[in-house]
């Protein structure tokens, strides 16, 4: 039995406001004045989105222009936060902020030499949100609308499914391109050197104090191979709840490791880890926390 | 490339396996189901195609697999009328994700060294100016001269040090 089969309501909606959040954060920070100063003789629409090409080359200049760009982030923005507060009706809202992200992912995919991967997984999971009654708990109308036998769980495991295949997906590849070479020599120590090096506003440096201890690298090199069997396992955890707190233990760290030494930082990722692998359901709130217990005696 | 998809093809059908009784409940929808199949096998394909530009919005997920990977990188440099240098601070075009764009303007120098074109030297070059414009959109008091391009190759000593070289592959005057 999969461990999200039992994602009910109170999941879904946390994933709708974590998920729509992202995006919001993703709009506020968008720069349509920048994008819109871009040459659009460099634009390259990718996969899907060469259906562009069948239309005359004007609507790629209207899409690119700074009154369009600006018009999609304030559009963007208030979709996202009637996606979070769960404004009713939530499905014609939804599709339509789904409408405006893929347009925003075309934007900036098309001026960019290679992807975001950390967008997939909130790009596909706002995707089967839209298409799902995920308004029925947490949201701004006082009525619950919770409906018993209703699959609340379906955009939860499709979104958990992408998630975890991907991380499976790049453990093999690892393992099958890399063998144990990539474990064994100095490419951990070059991937790490060099992503601390290149730019980045984050500008973390630890690796380079790292590398300084033979120890340390031996350790890295050990943490990287232990990664990568749990990336490959990853799927697995939607069955095992032991095996999903192991991941948990181990991927999360990993996430911050990546932040510190190498200046990547997948916090959607983590967003969605929080809320996929961590059962709302059945937490008792109160147990946790002695203040809220102490709060309510009182 | 065959073991890859082996692998692939046994994690999956391990999982559609472990969770046939949800993802095939005799319940779910016809068109449900499709969408678990069109996702598992799109993810698949697209790994397999290896190029993003195909198969988006499906990926290919491959971070970190070479063995031998390239010891340099690019630095791109504002040169300001002090001759004072700072990083092009890439925020200003995207600020949740700067590299994919760094990307792009690097392949589009590498397009401009490999291919004698007009058009795509011309691409290089307007793509420099207006970097240097959205600088200075933000940073109107400060009169930029030059954009470099430089590549930096370093050599990592295990527990020792690390030694960086320099050198200019493009620089582009604002006049």
């Amino acid at each position: 039995m999969m461990i999200q089969e039992n994602a009910g309501v109170k999941t879904l909606a946390l994933l709708r406001i974590v998920v729509f959040g992202c995006w919001l954060i993703i709009a506020v920070l968008f720069s349509p004045w920048s994008y819109s100063m871009l040459p659009v003789s460099i634009f390259e629409s990718w996969g899907a989105y060469r259906v562009i090409n069948l239309f005359p080359v004007e609507l790629l200049e209207i899409l690119l222009s700074e009154w369009f760009l600006l018009s999609l982030k304030g559009f963007l923005i208030v979709g996202c936060l009637f996606c979070m507060l769960g404004v009713r009706p939530f499905k014609p809202i939804a599709i339509f902020t789904v409408f405006l992200i893929v347009v925003y992912d075309f934007v900036v995919r098309g001026f960019n030499g290679f992807i975001n991967h950390a967008q997939i997984g909130i790009f596909f999971s706002a995707i089967f949100i839209a298409f799902s009654p995920a308004v029925d708990s947490l949201s701004i109308h006082k009525k619950r609308l919770e409906k018993p036998g209703k699959d609340y769980s379906f955009p939860t495991v499709l979104t958990a499914l992408t998630l975890t295949l991907a991380y499976s997906f790049i453990g093999i590849r690892r393992f099958m391109v890399g063998g144990l070479e990539i474990l064994t020599n100095d490419a951990l120590l070059t991937y790490l050197v060099r992503n601390t090096l290149n730019y980045s506003p984050y500008g973390f440096e630890l690796s380079l104090t790292l590398i300084e201890y033979g120890w340390v690298i031996l350790l890295l090199k050990v943490g990287f191979f232990v990664v990568t069997i749990a990336e490959v396992l990853s799927p697995f955890i939607l069955f095992n709840n032991y095996l999903r707190y192991a991941w948990l233990i181990i991927m999360v760290p990993f996430h911050f490791m990546t932040l510190f030494t190498m200046n990547i930082f997948f916090w959607e990722n983590l967003l969605l880890i929080s809320v996929l692998f961590i059962d709302w359901e059945n937490i008792n709130y109160a147990s946790l926390c002695p203040i809220i217990k102490v709060c309510r005696i009182k | 490339m065959e073991m890859e998809l082996l692998f692939k093809l046994l994690i999956v059908g391990a999982i559609l396996f472990l969770g046939k009784n949800w993802f095939f409940s005799s319940k779910r929808s016809l068109i449900r189901k499709a969408v678990v199949i069109f996702l598992v096998v799109g993810m698949i394909v697209a790994q397999q195609i290896k190029d993003h530009k195909v198969t988006y919005p499906l990926a290919n997920w491959s971070m970190y697999s070479p063995p031998f990977p390239a010891n340099h990188y690019k630095e791109y440099m504002l040169v300001n009328s002090d001759g004072e240098k700072l990083h092009y601070p890439f925020e200003l075009v995207n600020s949740v994700n700067q590299r994919p764009f760094m990307r792009k303007v690097s392949d589009l120098e590498d397009e401009s060294l490999r291919v004698e074109s007009d058009v795509v030297i011309e691409n290089l070059g307007s793509t420099l100016e207006k970097l240097v414009n959205i600088y200075q959109k933000y940073y109107p008091n400060e009169e930029i001269v030059e954009l470099k391009i430089n590549v930096v190759q370093f050599e990592v000593y295990e527990s020792d040090s690390l030694v960086l070289n320099r050198f200019n592959s493009h620089s582009h005057k604002i006049e």
